[in-house]
């Protein structure tokens, strides 16, 4: 990238990169402990509602796979971006947040659904550390919508183009993040007997 | 993006150039030289440690007078200086102060200043971010203190082991401040440390590989890392928690099957890393005394360099020596005896090596030199009092007892606040032009060391007689009586001390400038090859790198002849000043969005402390708006040059770079 | 099993020799393994012999001699050596500086000595002497370790109960076995798992089992036979407590929703007949407002002695002597003395409705109650007369401290749970009377 010929680094990656893959780093240990409490707690509740009384997982399944799908989506973003094709970047972008979108909304409808089912954050536990596991989960994609969204935004207002592309990539390294964590969430979650 | 370059970015068709007249939300503020704006919307590296180093001096003396307070409770048996709450509040916010508002903060004012003139570089990778980070240490502290006039300090100890700090054993408001309050610190510090790693990383001087680092530079690294994956941790232990408290969550509620010892396992894991974040920077300090004024190089650099990594390392896997009486699995606790004993290895390692630097050295006993010598002898007394917890079985005999009080206040006042102390001394001049008295300067270390060993001394003595901790009172006739009453007097010799380095600063300060040499200790790293003090922009001219003791080597070369090394050139021949046109030199402006920001996230916990719908709101959305206008904030004032706007955060926003030299505009 | 061969018999046996000074003094009164009870009967002379000098420092298990029991004697003879090596290092670390200090302080401003870099075998010594001498502390004192969590045969049960602030204790009255449900072998995930679920089936979310044989019931002072195993399984009502004498073992918390176990053991000869011997105690973890006041004492008695007290214990509350009745109904206080008359007085306070008895427990003629009296927030106060010290031992029972006591529980004991409406003075002599009869 051109603009990065002109910053050059000791170690020849950007700041901006290298920053945001260190702070993942962070964010690795803060799923990481949320995930060793869900853990801690799985089969401990000593009253329902119980995972299997509340689950639908042919639902998340199908939620999980749209999310999964928005990476593949930003990754044409970026590269749209890369070629110069903003327009194009920016259908991308857009069609990224609209899926990770569809997925917030299926987790509201699921909390709904599980409130309904009898399953509140004070139920029990269980209730405390699926709610607070996978809400964490569901702010950071959230933050990853109006980041995308903002991108978008700013390519449209002719900000972002392939000269600095790289600002695409960093967004898409967040949101790859938040995918592969929602992977490792919902196997433990959702799968694990 | 620290040092704004030049956009190069051709017109094309579709590739509008970046708008010149954007000034974002706000106007950036002017570069002004002066007043109280300009230190508010700084993003200098070198003013920000200024501001860390007050501010953290300030909360020095905060918790001090606290413990001074919890001192004098105990002077005497059964003594009602503070009541029973009282004095719970009292050493909690004694121990939340000086681990999170004094060394950590102290820390981080040594890294802001000195990780990229020790580098070489201009300034650090994201300087708003790293003003942010100074602005939520200081809301994160207000806010803390706050609850003295909303409820009343939090008392649960600084490790607020659940249940005790659930609402039904800690109702009101206390534990929700600390909660909060920690919670604003470790996102500030969270930033910090990405902030540090990077600039580690990417804006190194040519030549400067990373075994040429400074040991200083080093040890901020390594404890840069320790932040960057230990504050997580506690953060998501404090969510719990807040979770807990005001959401009614179950995770510390025993009657639903919650686990208390889940929290002690979230916080000791965080919070033994934290204890290695307080000691490495001094650690760092004392690798760059010792040399100095030993006029030798470190020994076995490279070994200490990875003695640190591996104290970094070892670190993870330890936490569990603070739970020796929790009743976990014999294997698991005995496996943690075993590997916190041999953390002594890398320190010993250490310790050895700073040895090994000074023998045979040409010592001159300057303040800095005696603290990083006052280092070595108190923290290793609390170094091997560490090892003899790490022996479970004793340890069931000594934890929760004054015998730990002992060993944690050698490696924390004796050890991190001794270091960074001789990282005052020895900077100073860089940082303000000024030398300190050392002839106060060596009272006031006289007297800190004597009040050390007189207050926590006895305390191993009190402790293995069977003192426990965190007791506002005690009979008399337990043979507590007499070592007590020393301790206290320690405690006042320490604040004598004190009052000495204070007086010591304001004489400095009061006195007629005179100019200070330009290199008054014979130092050795390239943070010396600027002015003191430096300019904005660090160095006219970057530095290139051949050796760790860069300046060193450019003041002496070996003689030929005797092949001892020789003086072949003054400090100022080294610095020897080209002018640079400080216009063609771009440092980031200031800006308000730090500042902002951390006021949103202040006014935000209020929010979220009183459940108060509409504050969380007003917090959150003026978060995402300063997180806006931070964004699209162009990169410098508008009067000054057309430059790249940058889109997206800072964090996003065009790099920078570590070699660029004044031809570079 | 092999720590314990090299603990006790290889690396002691070493060093016994290679630090005679030390051992000499302390040799005899190591006990050890199986050859415990052996040595006991030669510890005695000597325990008895420093028990003036330790006395100065009741909660002191540290110093040489000031063990009571051989649980702390086994710590310190991992823990004497530890600071030993670890005083040798402190010395020689501190002379080593100190000379060097001296040795190469700079003498001409313009010196400059030999850039020595670093030198690899004094690198390397320094990682392998530090490394051996760890592992030469290290071994056995993980032995040590796994020994003292060793599952004691036939100990005698009793259960420690946390509350804020104060120490309940549980004894069983068929034979020693206070309960089938706690597991015998902690390390056992089957057992502690099968001892969970049927807590967790119990009454008492808490953890005290269903089949609780406790019959015994007192607060503040654990009373123990002399030289008899006891296994404490260790609970909390609230918080998280930390059980601790210092001259009878370490410390283990007591955690709400879990069991830990603690074993002890007093030394015989320190209690005479008729004579007990007081230990202290202490709640050593942060447990909120008076945590400095949950004290408690540990009385060791010979096994006569302990055996009568249980006796009486076990019996139910000591009721007051009734007044006869006046033609009219009413009662006959003149029939009472004086003492009489208050000690009835005081009954009848106890158990007024939302008196005392609401929040304290009395064993009745029927025996003890586990249901009732576990939702009771106070101590079971059916012997509390026979108790030397209170509210958490730290005042001993005598008149003038109930009085303070019931004026004001709160400013006697910060914090204290013990919320009751302010006492007219009559009431406060009657009910201070009447706690001191029931013994
Ligand atoms: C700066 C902070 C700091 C540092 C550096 C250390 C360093 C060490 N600490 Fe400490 N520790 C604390 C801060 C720190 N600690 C705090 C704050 C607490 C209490 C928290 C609370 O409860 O409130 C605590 C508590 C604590 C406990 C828990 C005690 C308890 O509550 O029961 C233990 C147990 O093992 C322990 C061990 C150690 C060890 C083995 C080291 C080692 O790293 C020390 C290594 C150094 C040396 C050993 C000296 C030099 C070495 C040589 C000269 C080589 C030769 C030596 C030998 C062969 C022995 N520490
Ligand atoms: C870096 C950390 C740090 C530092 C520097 C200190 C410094 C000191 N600490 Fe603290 N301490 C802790 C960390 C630290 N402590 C921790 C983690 C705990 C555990 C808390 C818990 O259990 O939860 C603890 C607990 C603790 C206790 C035990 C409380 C208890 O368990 O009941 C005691 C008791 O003596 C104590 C004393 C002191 C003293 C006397 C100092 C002194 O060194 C302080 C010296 C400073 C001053 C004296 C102030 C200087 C300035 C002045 C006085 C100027 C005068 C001012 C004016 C004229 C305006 N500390
Ligand atoms: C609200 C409940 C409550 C009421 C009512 C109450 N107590 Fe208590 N009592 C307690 C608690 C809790 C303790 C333990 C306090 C401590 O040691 O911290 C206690 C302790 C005591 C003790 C000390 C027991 C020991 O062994 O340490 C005595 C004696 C006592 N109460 C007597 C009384 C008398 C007499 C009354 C009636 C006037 C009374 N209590 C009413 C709760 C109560
Ligand atoms: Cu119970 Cu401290
Ligand atoms: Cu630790």
């Amino acid at each position: 990238m051109s603009t990065e010929a002109h910053h050059v680094t000791a170690t020849g990656v950007s700041n901006e990169k290298l920053g945001m893959w260190t702070f993942l780093g962070s964010e690795c240990l803060l799923f990481g402990a949320l995930i060793a409490t869900y853990l801690n707690y799985r089969g401990k509740s000593i009253n329902g509602p119980y995972p299997k009384d509340v689950y639908n997982i042919p639902f998340t399944s199908a939620s999980s796979f749209i999310l999964l799908m928005s990476s593949l989506t930003m990754v044409l973003a970026l590269s749209a971006i890369q070629r110069g094709d903003n327009r194009r970047g920016r259908i991308w972008l857009i069609s990224t947040a609209l899926l990770g979108s569809t997925f917030i909304g299926g987790q509201i409808y699921e909390f709904t659904d599980f409130v309904g089912k009898g399953l509140t954050m004070k139920t029990n536990l269980f209730g405390s550390s699926f709610y607070v596991l996978t809400g964490f989960h569901g702010v950071h994609v959230t933050l990853g919508i109006l980041m995308l969204l903002a991108t978008a935004f700013l390519s449209w207002k002719g900000k972002i183009n392939k000269y600095n592309a790289e600002a695409v990539e960093i967004v898409g390294l967040y949101w790859h993040f938040v995918d592969v964590i929602w992977i490792v969430i919902f196997t433990v979650v959702y799968l694990i007997k | 993006m620290a040092i704004v370059l030049e956009p190069s970015i051709p017109a094309g068709a579709d590739d509008r150039p970046i708008s010149v007249v954007d000034t974002g939300l706000l106007r950036r503020p002017l570069e002004s030289e002066r007043g109280i704006l300009s230190w508010i919307t700084t993003v200098d590296h070198k003013r920000l440690g200024i501001m860390y180093g007050v501010a953290s001096m300030i909360w020095f003396v905060i918790g001090g007078v606290e413990a001074l307070f919890i001192r004098l409770q105990l002077a005497v048996p059964n003594n009602s200086v503070l009541g029973a709450d009282t004095y719970n509040a009292a050493f909690t916010m004694h121990a939340t102060t000086m681990v999170f508002l004094v060394v950590m903060p102290m820390s981080a004012a040594f890294f802001n200043y000195f990780l990229p003139l020790q580098i070489g570089a201009r300034d650090v990778a994201f300087p708003r971010m790293n003003a942010f980070s100074w602005w939520a240490y200081f809301f994160g502290g207000i806010f803390l203190y706050s609850s003295y006039f909303l409820g009343g300090f939090p008392n649960g100890g600084w490790f607020g082991y659940a249940p005790n700090t659930s609402t039904t054993y800690s109702p009101g408001h206390g534990i929700d401040f600390w909660i909060l309050g920690l919670q604003i610190l470790g996102i500030g510090s969270t930033v910090s440390a990405v902030n540090f790693i990077v600039t580690t990383f990417n804006m190194r001087a040519p030549g400067m590989s990373f075994m040429r680092m400074p040991v200083f530079a080093w040890m901020t690294l390594v404890a840069s890392f320790l932040m960057l994956f230990a504050m997580p941790i506690i953060t998501v232990a404090l969510f719990l928690l807040t979770f807990d408290r005001s959401w009614g969550a179950n995770f510390f509620n025993v009657s639903q099957g919650g686990d208390p010892i889940l929290w002690q396992h979230l916080f000791w894991l965080f919070g033994h890393p934290e204890v290695y974040i307080l000691i490495l920077p001094a650690m760092g300090i004392v690798s760059e005394v010792l040399p100095t004024f030993a006029r030798k190089p470190l020994f076995g650099y490279p070994v200490v360099v990875f003695s640190g990594i591996a104290i970094g390392f070892m670190g993870w896997g330890v936490w569990a020596h603070h739970m020796f009486a929790v009743g976990l699995g014999t294997t698991a606790t005995a496996a943690f005896g075993v590997s916190t004993m041999f953390i002594a290895v890398p320190t010993g390692v250490k310790i050895f090596n700073w040895v090994g630097t000074i023998w045979g050295g040409a010592i001159k006993f300057t303040t800095a030199m005696l603290f990083s010598v006052g280092f070595i002898l108190t923290f290793l007394i609390g170094g091997l009092s560490g090892v003899t917890h790490s022996i479970v079985a004793s340890d069931t005999q000594q934890t929760d007892t004054y015998y730990i009080v002992a060993h944690f206040h050698y490696v924390l006042f004796g050890g991190a606040i001794m270091g960074l102390f001789s990282g005052i001394y020895y900077w100073w001049p860089k940082i303000f032009g000024r030398l300190l008295d050392e002839k106060l300067g060596k009272i006031h270390w006289f007297l800190i060391f004597l009040g050390t060993h007189l207050t926590f001394g006895p305390m191993h003595f009190v402790g293995l007689m069977g003192q426990p901790r965190r007791i506002y009172r005690y009979d008399a006739g337990m043979g507590f009586d007499f070592w007590n009453l020393v301790e206290t007097i320690g405690s006042f010799v320490i604040a004598v001390s004190m009052l000495v380095f204070f007086a010591n600063v304001i004489r400095t300060h009061r006195a007629p400038k005179v100019a200070v040499p330009s290199d008054p200790w014979d130092a050795r790293t390239i943070e010396w090859m600027t002015d003191n003090p430096p300019k904005p922009h660090n160095f006219d001219i970057i530095p290139v790198v051949h050796s760790v003791d860069e300046f060193w080597h450019r003041k002496y070369a070996t003689d030929p002849d005797t092949h001892r090394m020789k003086r072949v050139a003054t400090a100022d021949q080294v610095l020897h000043h080209e002018y640079v046109d400080p216009k063609s030199i771009h440092m980031p402006s200031p800006s308000y969005w730090p500042l902002i920001l951390g006021f949103a996230l202040f006014v935000t916990a209020y929010g979220a402390l009183y459940k108060a719908i509409p504050l969380l709101i007003v917090g959150a959305a003026s978060i995402v708006c300063a997180i806006m206008g931070w964004a699209i904030e162009p990169s410098a004032a508008p009067h000054e040059e057309d430059d790249l706007a940058l889109p997206m955060s800072g964090a996003l926003a065009v790099g920078t770079a570590g070699e660029l030299t004044s031809g570079d505009h | 099993m092999c720590f314990r061969f090299v603990t006790r018999f290889a690396y002691l046996q070493f060093l016994r020799k290679a630090l005679p000074v030390f051992f000499e003094r302390r040799s005899s009164k190591r006990s050890s393994g199986s050859t415990r009870s052996a040595l006991l009967a030669l510890a005695v002379p000597l325990v008895l012999a420093s028990c003036s000098a330790s006395d100065k420092y009741p909660q002191d298990g540290f110093s040489p001699g000031s063990e009571r029991g051989p649980y702390p004697r086994t710590i310190n003879s991992i823990a004497h050596p530890t600071f030993i090596i670890a005083g040798v290092v402190g010395v020689f670390v501190y002379a080593l500086v100190l000379y060097t200090v001296i040795k190469y302080r700079r003498r001409t401003e313009d010196a400059v000595p030999v850039q020595v870099h670093g030198n690899k075998f004094v690198e390397l010594a320094s990682v392998g002497l530090a490394s051996l001498l760890l592992i030469g502390v290290g071994v056995p004192a993980t032995g040590i370790f796994i020994d003292s969590r060793a599952t004691v045969k036939d100990a005698m049960d009793i259960t420690v109960i946390g509350h804020r602030w104060w120490w309940e204790y549980r004894y069983s009255a068929v034979g020693d076995q206070l309960t089938t449900s706690f597991p015998r072998d902690i390390d056992d995930p089957d057992d502690v798992e099968a001892a969970k679920a049927e807590n967790r089936e119990a009454k008492n979310i808490y953890g005290i089992p269903k089949d609780d044989r406790a019959v015994l019931v007192n607060a503040g002072e654990l009373h123990i036979p002399e030289g008899r195993d006891i296994r404490l399984n260790i609970m909390s009502m609230d918080v998280i407590h930390n059980y601790w004498v210092p001259k009878l073992s370490g410390k283990i918390y007591a955690i709400p929703g879990k069991v830990n176990y603690l074993n002890i053991k007093a030394d015989v000869g320190l209690a005479k007949p008729g004579k007990p011997y007081f230990l202290y105690g202490q709640c050593a973890e942060f447990c909120g407002t008076s945590h400095a006041n949950m004290r408690f004492k540990v009385v060791v008695q010979t096994k006569a002695d302990f055996a009568k007290w249980k006796a009486e214990q076990m019996g139910p509350v000591k009721l007051a002597k009734v007044p006869t009745k006046l033609a009219d109904g009413t009662v006959n206080l003149a029939s009472l003395t004086e003492k009489e008359q208050l000690v009835y007085q005081g009954e009848q306070l106890f158990n007024g409705s939302g008196a005392c008895s609401s929040c304290h427990y009395q064993n009745s003629s029927k025996g003890w109650d586990p249901t009732v009296d576990a939702g009771k927030i106070g101590p079971n106060l059916t012997h509390i007369g026979s108790r030397k010290h209170f509210a958490g031992a730290i005042a001993p029972l005598d008149e003038k401290n109930l009085t303070a006591w019931l004026r004001n529980p709160q400013e006697f004991k910060p914090g204290s749970l013990m919320v009751i409406r302010s006492l007219k003075d009559d009431e406060i002599t009657a009910l201070v009377a009447y706690i001191k009869s029931l013994t």
